[in-house]
């Protein structure tokens, strides 16, 4: 078996975090009745066996490491990036659930051509309102299938 | 004789245009994330009334195949599997429309779901007695046997991540433990909550984890658009891409068939069988051959071929034993039991031209498809020479829209987002996903058909070993957990020798 052959303290800190869910999933299991956790507690254990492993393998290797030149960090426009990226989906996300598709989209969609650097403003509004008509178009009025409409405008969250 | 009856009523003008439409439909349905075959074959459930059953059945098969097909566009242009079927599609599809191929890789799922869909079909009028005899001898032992080999094989994926994809497989199981016991009952994991008590939506895990990772990546990285090549797609390297998919007949072969005999078992499904058809292909790989997952034409073919025949043999246990093998067959069985149709062997001698009708449509319904994907396929692909800053934040929209379709669960939206952070964390630490994928969706199969087998033996674990169909896929179980360790003894001789 086969592992990289340098380590990061991410690498450790991952299995160790998978571990513990594991570790999480045996002991409620044993809350379960007999047959319904024995699955769970069969494949928990084999996954935090091997995340042990990973996280020992990795842990040495680092202990072996140090001392060498670290590298491979990632420049921080692409922390920046990877950070807006998320915020904003997780904001659309969220926002379509509670201020309906129509307004979350329009304002998502603007948003992130915008701050992405895209400033051609008469594509970038044609972009917009096309693709939340095709979208509204499609699922709601073609396939009968209901878009958020969101709390604030009297949609129920169930 | 009632093949070729059969045949002559598909090409009724009302039966033409249904298929033709029914396929198109699907395709378009399929590949829009979130929807699938179900919701197109729900959707057309009410128009089918008042038609003749041979039509209405044509539209359901027609809307199933296109849908399946479909799902593997959004798959290979923006990595975001339509349907869950296509998922495996995108570990080589994507990166070869990454590299400016977008087109060549729609020509290869174009053909090899031709050839697929066709093969199932042969199987499907031929062999369908045949096959239900062989699915019969595949009880719930062989079924589980079945989905550990398919774990196993993704452990072998990765020779550097052996642990790593085995680690994998384990989290999406208990991802999919989430909900209530499939045998008994017990809510496990739930919190106390009916979404979670309802176990988690996989095609809203998918989405995350295909799609809304991919976008992060994308503009983490700044990349231009997803294409690196200024490459407009056309119609010339749709059909290169068909053609080359003739070039590997081996694995048209061997992909259809795992797709046909795992489409006719009930319960093991569509997804299962398109993701054992890639790793089975992947596990192949040859020296100086692109590593699967870099854009690896084999990877698109095997996949989609196996998917495709499916669509045809999933009929098998519908028709002839009455026994829907997933949630769209379902819903053919209810569209046949509308129109007073009985299945089971009795319906192929009391309604037999129907039944052959039904099952020529499909050379029809590949044949649309077919023709659908060659010429569409060219300008589709010019999907990924747009900007990243402009599509990355329309796919966000099909995707939040998409998970939220499905069933109309916020909390779906919500799943996909976390799933879509933890496929991103997956992606940078080497993890995967593939796995994770699998065991979401081979957890609850393999638990059931453990659970069954125990109770048929009455607790006997020895009945997992009983007969030649177990005693050989525990043997290719062996072979799955050593294949690397074999690959490599095997690797170091034929250097030795050279």
């Amino acid at each position: 078996m086969k592992l990289a052959k340098t380590a990061k303290k991410s690498d450790v800190a991952a299995a160790c975090l998978i571990a513990s869910l594991c570790v999480y999933v045996i002991v409620s299991a044993r809350h379960f009745p007999e047959r319904a956790g024995l699955f769970p507690t069969v494949i928990a254990s084999i996954t935090l066996t091997l995340s042990l492993v990973i996280a020992v393998v990795n842990f040495f290797k680092l202990a072996s490491q140090r001392g060498m030149e670290r590298g491979g960090d990632k420049p921080s426009v692409y922390v920046t990036r990877f950070w807006i990226t998320g915020l904003l989906i997780v904001g659309y996300m969220i926002g379509m659930l509670i201020i309906g598709y129509i307004t979350s989209t329009i304002l998502y969609l603007s948003f992130s051509f915008w701050t992405y650097g895209y400033r051609n403003k008469l594509v970038s509004t044609i972009l917009v309102v096309c693709m939340t008509a095709v979208v509204y178009a499609v699922f709601e009025m073609a396939l009968d299938i209901k878009l958020p409409v969101g709390l604030l405008l009297g949609g129920v969250m169930y | 004789m009632m093949i070729l009856q059969g045949l002559l009523s598909c090409f009724s003008a009302q039966n033409l245009l249904t298929a033709l439409l029914g396929t198109g439909v699907g395709i378009v349905i399929g590949a829009l994330p979130g929807l699938g075959a179900n919701i197109a074959m729900t959707l057309a459930l009410p128009l089918s009334f008042g038609r003749p059953p041979d039509t209405c059945l044509i539209l359901l098969s027609s809307l199933y195949c296109g849908a399946t097909y479909g799902g593997s566009i959004s798959a290979i242009l923006l990595n975001t599997p339509g349907t869950p079927a296509s998922g495996a599609t995108t570990y080589d599809g994507y990166p070869l429309a990454r590299q400016g191929h977008g087109d060549i890789a729609i020509g290869l799922s174009t053909m090899s779901s031709f050839i697929g869909g066709i093969f199932g079909t042969v199987l499907l009028i031929t062999m369908a007695p045949l096959v239900t005899r062989l699915v019969l001898a595949f009880g719930p032992p062989q079924s589980f046997l079945i989905a550990i080999l398919s774990l196993c094989i993704v452990g072998a994926l990765g020779e550097n991540r052996i642990i790593k994809g085995l680690i994998t497989c384990g989290l999406g199981m208990m991802f999919s433990f989430v909900g209530m016991d499939v045998i008994t009952g017990y809510p496990r994991f739930s919190y106390g909550t009916w979404y979670l008590g309802d176990g988690m939506n996989v095609t809203a895990m998918m989405i995350g984890i295909f799609a809304i990772s991919e976008i992060m990546i994308l503009m983490e990285s700044g990349s231009g658009s997803i294409s690196e090549l200024a490459n407009p797609g056309k119609l010339r390297n749709v059909l290169k891409g068909c053609r080359m998919t003739l070039d590997y007949p081996a694995n048209l072969v061997k992909s259809s068939l795992i797709g046909s005999i795992i489409g006719a078992m009930p319960a093991l499904g569509v997804t299962t069988a398109s993701f054992l058809a890639y790793m089975t292909q992947a596990n192949t790989k040859r020296e100086g051959e692109t590593p699967y997952g870099e854009g690896n034409v084999q990877g698109v073919i095997a996949p989609e071929s196996s998917n495709n025949a499916v669509t045809a043999t999933s009929l098998i246990p519908t028709l002839t034993m009455g026994i829907p093998g997933s949630s769209s067959m379902a819903i053919m069985l209810g569209a046949m039991t509308m129109h007073g149709l009985v299945p089971g062997p009795d319906l192929f001698a009391v309604n037999s031209e129907l039944v052959y009708t039904v099952m020529s449509s499909f050379f029809l319904i590949n044949i649309f498809m077919l023709v659908f994907g060659v010429l569409g396929g060219g300008y589709i692909s010019r999907i990924t020479t747009i900007q990243n800053r402009l599509l990355a934040p329309c796919v966000v929209v099909f995707c939040a829209v998409g998970a939220f379709a499905l069933k109309g669960y916020w909390q779906d939206v919500i799943l996909a987002l976390a799933t879509g952070f933890l496929g991103y964390a997956m992606k940078k630490y080497d993890y995967p996903i593939i796995g994770f994928i699998l065991g979401a969706i081979l957890g609850p199969i393999a638990e059931r058909t453990f659970h069954q087998s125990l109770r048929i033996s009455g607790g006997e674990i020895s009945i997992f070993f009983q007969g030649t169909i177990s005693k050989v896929l525990a043997l290719m179980i062996v072979i799955a957990i050593f294949w690397p360790g074999i690959r490599r003894v095997l690797q170091r001789r034929k250097v030795k020798r050279a």
